[in-house]
């Protein structure tokens, strides 16, 4: 207990001095979920309306494969990756393992089932009245679109707010893409993993508290945009 | 004969194995308001959305001004483009209700200004002119409803086809939107609309069709009564006339209709001393052949009205000719309470 206690001091007084590595990698860590959380709802949100609108052999299927998608875990679809960017592998060429960019593939291949399957939810969410009215009016395949994903703009918006936190927090494929090189391709999670291997537990908690603090920051954004969005 | 806008042939809609719908022929004639009238669970929704071409026939044909539904995207969608349904409880975007009535205009490529100066106009036209600017999900059901009549008339739709489009108006607003509906063929609109209410539809349309259990005929059924079920003595009874009361069996109360089978009532010139809970005296008011069957008219109760309530009687050939019936001639229509079917009212 006393250890515990100590160890949490010491990583308060860390919090107070916040070095350089810190905040580089928090800006790293910001950069890449916010990027493939873009990447993510650009897809993942279009597919989820046009699947959970659609009626078509084979949905339930599609449905169910989406969801069997979200239990994958993050060193799986890191070692599944590794293999295609490394340099003997099939995208060997494009020279991304260890690379920031790598993460953000990765982190995208993690967050597009959940952005997916949440704004499939949406859009069967929104009432059907919606489409019809939309219908009825003459709004043509587009602006049908336009008009649920407005009507429903919270839950679409929860989507995406689940996406980030999904990718903001993983570890698994920031490490296996990124390698972890200091100043480069470090996370805040990745750098957690490493201080705590190495016993700098203070360090690590500090990285902890630093990144639950602007999962908080950020989660509370969007819940100011969604009490917006939903008068 | 004039051109229909809208023909309905072998239409038949099934959910799962339940068939909801099978409407052999329909008609609504160009220019006409047209009323389909049936109990809550008819089928009268689904019979809209079809012919709204929101939702496919599981069989037969639709033809809007000549035109079938269904051959093609883009032909389906410039029919759609000249038909505007208004559901019976319409869905409200989450803006203003100028932004919601503008939103067919926007939708046919209507510059932003034009469309909410013909939103406006459309607002004016049912008395929200005051509204434009509020939240649309938060008008009360009355106001919703008649801002999604303006938001379907902004669009001048060559067909108006409204669910239910009284319910909910309150009675200061009743006459307005039914004087608008009234109005509306004279600007090229043909309506068609449902009601559950007898008098809606006689009130408004220029033909009635009645819409029970999913099957439609192209006039009111036979001895539909709409009444208000009430206690009397311990029994449950809707008066259809002053005077004339029908007894039925049924724990049900409040504001109903009924229909009596005319195959299922007795004819009989003495005054009935029999089990049947309803006799009601009156004289043949019209005799006409139908098949192997006679169809009588009886004119019951009301003594001092020059008009009685009509109950169609169905006999055989050969009991018309055994009474040897005459027009004009005392008889008493008698039919059991179970030969009552009632449709809406509510459980006390």
């Amino acid at each position: 207990m006393r250890w515990t206690l100590e160890q949490l001091a010491e990583a308060l007084r860390l919090l107070g001095s916040l070095d350089r590595d810190i905040l580089g990698a928090l800006a790293l860590s910001l950069g890449v979920a916010t990027l493939s959380t873009t990447l993510a709802t650009a897809a993942g949100v279009p597919i989820g309306i046009a699947v959970g609108l659609g009626r078509f052999r084979g949905k339930q299927i599609l449905t169910t494969v989406l969801h069997a998608l979200l239990a994958l875990p993050t060193v799986l679809i890191g070692l599944v990756l590794y293999t295609a960017l490394s340099s003997r592998g099939l995208l060997g060429s494009w020279r991304l393992l260890y690379t920031p960019a790598a993460i953000v593939v990765g982190q995208f291949v993690l967050a597009l089932p959940l952005v997916t399957a949440l704004a499939l939810a949406a859009a069967e969410g929104v009432d059907p009245r919606v489409r019809l009215t939309a219908l009825t009016l003459g709004a043509g395949r587009w602006r049908v679109a336009r008009t649920i994903l407005a009507e429903g703009r919270g839950a679409f918006l929860a989507a995406v707010v689940a996406g980030f936190g999904r990718v903001f927090g993983e570890v698994g494929i920031s490490m296996m893409l990124g390698g972890n090189i200091r100043g480069y391709t470090r996370t805040v999670t990745t750098a957690i993993a490493l201080e705590t291997a190495k016993g700098e537990v203070p360090l690590g908690i500090a990285l902890g508290l630093v990144l639950m603090a602007v999962a908080l920051a950020v989660n509370l954004l969007f819940l100011h945009l969604r009490r917006r969005a939903t008068p | 004969m004039t051109n229909p806008a809208v023909e309905v042939r072998g239409l038949a809609k099934d959910y799962g194995p339940r068939r909801v719908l099978d409407v052999d022929r329909f008609t609504v004639e160009a220019g006409s308001i047209s009323a389909v009238v049936g109990p809550n669970g008819s089928g009268k929704t689904t019979l809209l959305g079809i012919l709204a071409t929101l939702e496919p026939p599981t069989s037969g044909e639709v033809l809007l001004w000549g035109e079938p539904v269904g051959r093609s995207r883009t032909a389906d969608r410039r029919l759609r483009r000249r038909v505007v349904m208004v559901h019976e409880r319409p869905w409200m975007f989450h803006t203003t209700v100028l932004e919601n009535v503008a939103y067919g205009l926007a939708s046919r490529g209507v510059g932003r200004r034009e469309a909410q100066r013909r939103a406006a106009e459309a607002l004016e036209r049912v008395g929200l002119a005051h509204a434009a600017g509020w939240f649309a999900p938060a008008l009360s059901a009355g106001e919703a409803r008649r801002t999604a009549l303006a938001r379907a008339l902004a669009v001048e739709p060559d067909l108006a086809i409204l669910d239910e489009p009284l319910a909910d108006v309150d009675a200061q607003h009743r006459a307005g939107v039914e004087r608008i509906i009234r109005e509306l063929p004279a600007r090229g609109t043909t309506v068609l609309l449902t009601t559950h209410r007898l008098e809606t539809a006689y009130r408004l349309a220029d033909r009635c069709a009645s819409l029970i259990g999913g099957s439609l005929r192209n006039t009111l059924p036979d001895n539909h009564f709409s009444g208000t079920i009430a206690e009397s003595g311990g029994e449950p009874v809707m008066a259809i006339a002053p005077g004339c009361r029908l007894h039925l069996a049924t724990p049900l109360r409040g504001p109903a209709h009924v229909v009596i089978d005319p195959r299922t009532v007795i004819l009989s010139r003495e005054p009935a001393h029999t089990s049947a809970r309803n006799s009601f005296a009156g004289r043949i008011a019209a005799l006409a052949a139908e098949g192997d069957r006679v169809r009588v008219t009886v004119d019951v109760g009301v003594p001092a009205s020059p008009r009685g309530v009509p109950i169609v009687v169905l006999i055989t050939d050969r009991s018309f000719r055994e009474m040897n019936l005459q027009l004009g001639e005392p008889v008493s229509a008698v039919f059991k309470t179970v030969a009552l079917e009632v449709y809406g009212g509510k459980p006390p």
